[in-house]
């Protein structure tokens, strides 16, 4: 083949397509680390993402604006998340279960609304989506400058805010309480920090993130919502979670390490290979499963995750 | 107060399951009551059908069309019903709660459907069944239940006419095809394609990509856009809402598609789409209604483009008229059986 696997062009390509790609997922696990630091799992996000990604497509064909649209997806995911928040922590119900039929309700209501509102047939009003930003100076470093700058600007916020949170978890006295409930509710309730608050609030953040993570699809990506949009990346979020220890700088690199395997079974498809295409297709999946073998030695997660608090109990 | 709603909720699960286990009994009694030499007569009648989707009815193309034809023969009276994303696993246990539920002609809407089909018709000699696609290869002819017709649609008629244009139209020499894998007519598409850029010219190459889903089109888009990148300047795409992406990226960098299902030109700006591989679904499912009637449906029959059932729509202003002319050549040739595409079910 002319160019070769690995000139710079080719790679290049290759990485811009896995910041692309990285960018929902970089959002969901933003949402669910800090939902997963109070103690709350995220399993709820695929659906999240989709009622996300739906109201964002909505609002802004509706009004003419992009920011409207994904400041919609970043309510709607936020709005959905609180029953599921209200469910779980309030009512102490299993996160898991509550989790998973909140996203068949999600695809489910999604669809009902999409068909409802553009009939069977919206494929061709397609929005301008947000273009690449290059960003002056920087885009123009070889090879680096291309796959990093010349991004859209949800890419660059999703990266903001991965600093911002973690410097908010470290160094903040919010950080801490947030820390302190995924930790030990029971300590925190007696000290005064109010669990369920903290819980809900967290969650709800969580929400808003995945609500994002889906405008990015429509808004970012697509420019039309299809159903079923988010494919499954919710799941993924909760898997980067887990492999960046909760830490948000590191859930950014493995969400670029996701999106640029899924770029390079792609790419190696296109290359052409006697291997069966189920092989390249499952290969993002395999190295994550891979990953959360070997590197998942050590990983200790929030120690009440997942379990109800009952602020009664002794 | 919880725990009594919690009980009325779990009766009401309960119950639903029940009617499941009912099925089961009346199944044994069927099987020994009703000689299956007497059945033709008795399925000649039809007022309810149902069709079984694999995927959802917005993807303008596969499922959708199913649906339009469905619409067409619920406006000419008759009782219909649809259920969408039918898995494998689900397959079996959706065929017979319509048949127990007295319709008297489903509907499998692919080939995938054809093996619990086979399956399930044994059990219900009166009900009439259709696949849109081809019979299962490992059960030899006769042993298929003589109850379900097999529309053996040479679809891959369509691919290959796709392939023809996509080698006359290319620039760069490479052309692309995105598929969503996972069944027969879709491997015979892919090969279909191949054959018919190689009919054109040796030299050109086909890049192909199997997403494995019809339903990410984010993944669609970068999939085209990865081909973009090697190359690639005429894509086809077979593959439902994924494809819907793969047409969004062309759009946006101006690169020639090729449509599936239904004609797709719309989607795409300034005549980017060349033209579009059409199966009439809907004809091929109201065309049923009338066979049925005649009485002993059953068997295979191998609808393609000599009888309209594939086509192509009408190509875009951007392919010129000598192109026009040749490919409606290889159309002619393919209609009078000059040349005979046979489905290639191999998945490399």
């Amino acid at each position: 083949m002319g160019t070769g696997l690995l000139s710079a062009s080719f790679l290049t390509a290759l990485f811009a397509s896995g910041v692309r790609q990285s960018i929902p997922l970089i959002y969901g696990s933003l949402g669910d680390a800090v939902s997963e630091r109070a103690g709350v799992m995220g399993i709820s996000l695929e659906g999240e993402m989709l009622f996300g990604a739906f109201f964002s497509y909505l609002v802004a064909l509706r009004t003419g604006s992009l920011w409207l649209g994904v400041l919609a997806g970043a309510l709607a995911g936020m709005l959905s998340s609180l029953i599921v928040a209200v469910w779980s922590v309030l009512l102490r119900q299993d996160q898991s279960i509550i989790g998973i039929m909140f996203n068949i309700l999600a695809v489910g209501f999604t669809n009902f609304l999409n068909r409802m509102i553009f009939g069977t047939s919206n494929a061709n009003i397609t929005l301008e989506i947000f273009q690449p930003l290059a960003i002056p100076g920087l885009s123009r470093i070889p090879v680096i400058g291309e796959i990093f700058f010349h991004q859209n600007i949800l890419a660059y916020l999703s990266v903001l805010l991965a600093v911002a949170i973690f410097w908010v978890l470290r160094r903040t006295k919010l950080g801490l309480q947030l820390t302190a409930v995924g930790e030990n509710p029971k300590a925190s309730q007696a000290s005064g920090i109010r669990v369920y608050r903290f819980r809900i609030l967290a969650y709800m953040f969580c929400g808003c993130m995945a609500g994002i993570a889906g405008a990015s699809l429509t808004l970012g990506s697509v420019g039309t919502f299809t159903e079923a949009i988010s494919a499954g990346r919710g799941f993924i979020c909760l898997a980067i979670v887990i492999l960046s220890r909760w830490n948000p700088l590191v859930a950014v690199a493995a969400s670029f390490g996701f999106g640029s395997i899924q770029a390079l079974q792609i790419r190696l498809q296109v290359q052409g290979s006697p291997l069966p295409y189920q092989v390249f297709v499952a290969l993002p999946y395999l190295v994550t499963i891979l990953a959360l073998a070997i590197g998942g030695r050590n990983i200790r997660a929030p120690r009440e995750l997942g379990v109800p608090f009952d602020k009664e109990s002794r | 107060m919880k725990r009594i709603l919690a009980f009325i909720l779990a009766l009401a699960m309960s119950l639903s399951l029940l009617t499941a286990c009912g099925d089961n009994a009346n199944k044994e009694q069927d099987k020994t009551d009703l000689p299956k030499e007497d059945t033709a007569n008795d399925r000649s009648t039809v007022s309810k059908i149902a069709v079984l989707l694999p995927g959802s009815i917005t993807d303008e193309s596969w499922n959708q069309t199913a649906y339009e034809g469905l619409q067409t023969i619920a406006a000419q009276g008759y009782e219909t019903a649809y259920t969408e994303n039918v898995g494998s696993n689900d397959m079996e246990s959706v065929f017979r709660s319509y048949c127990e539920e007295g319709y008297d002609f489903v509907i499998g809407h692919g080939a995938q459907y054809g093996d619990a089909c086979c399956r399930v018709a044994e059990d219900y000699p009166n009900v009439n069944f259709f696949i849109t696609g081809n019979a299962p290869e490992d059960v030899p002819a006769d042993e298929l239940p003589a109850n379900i017709m097999f529309a053996d649609y040479r679809e891959c008629e369509g691919a290959y006419v796709c392939g023809v244009v996509a080698a006359l139209m290319t620039k760069s020499g490479k052309v692309g095809y995105v598929g969503g894998g996972n069944n027969t007519t879709q491997q015979s598409d892919k090969n279909a394609f191949i054959d018919g850029v190689a009919s054109v010219s040796s030299e050109i190459e086909v890049k192909t990509v199997i997403t494995g889903t019809f339903d990410d089109s984010a993944l669609g888009k970068e999939t085209a856009i990865a081909m973009m990148e090697d190359g690639v300047d005429v894509i086809l795409q077979t593959c439902d809402h994924t494809g819907l992406g793969v047409l969004e990226a062309c759009s946006e960098k101006g690169v020639y598609c090729l449509g599936y299902t239904s004609d797709q030109s719309a989607l795409v700006a300034d005549g980017l789409c060349l033209t579009s591989m059409l199966v009439d679904i809907p004809y091929m499912i109201s065309s049923q209604i009338d066979l049925i009637k005649a009485g002993n449906y059953g068997g295979q029959t191998f609808p393609g483009l000599h009888d309209g059932v594939v086509s192509m729509s009408a190509f875009s202003d951007k392919v010129p008229a000598d192109v026009a002319e040749k490919v409606n050549a290889v159309i002619e040739q393919i209609k009078c059986g000059e040349v005979v595409i046979t489905p290639n079910y191999s998945e490399n």
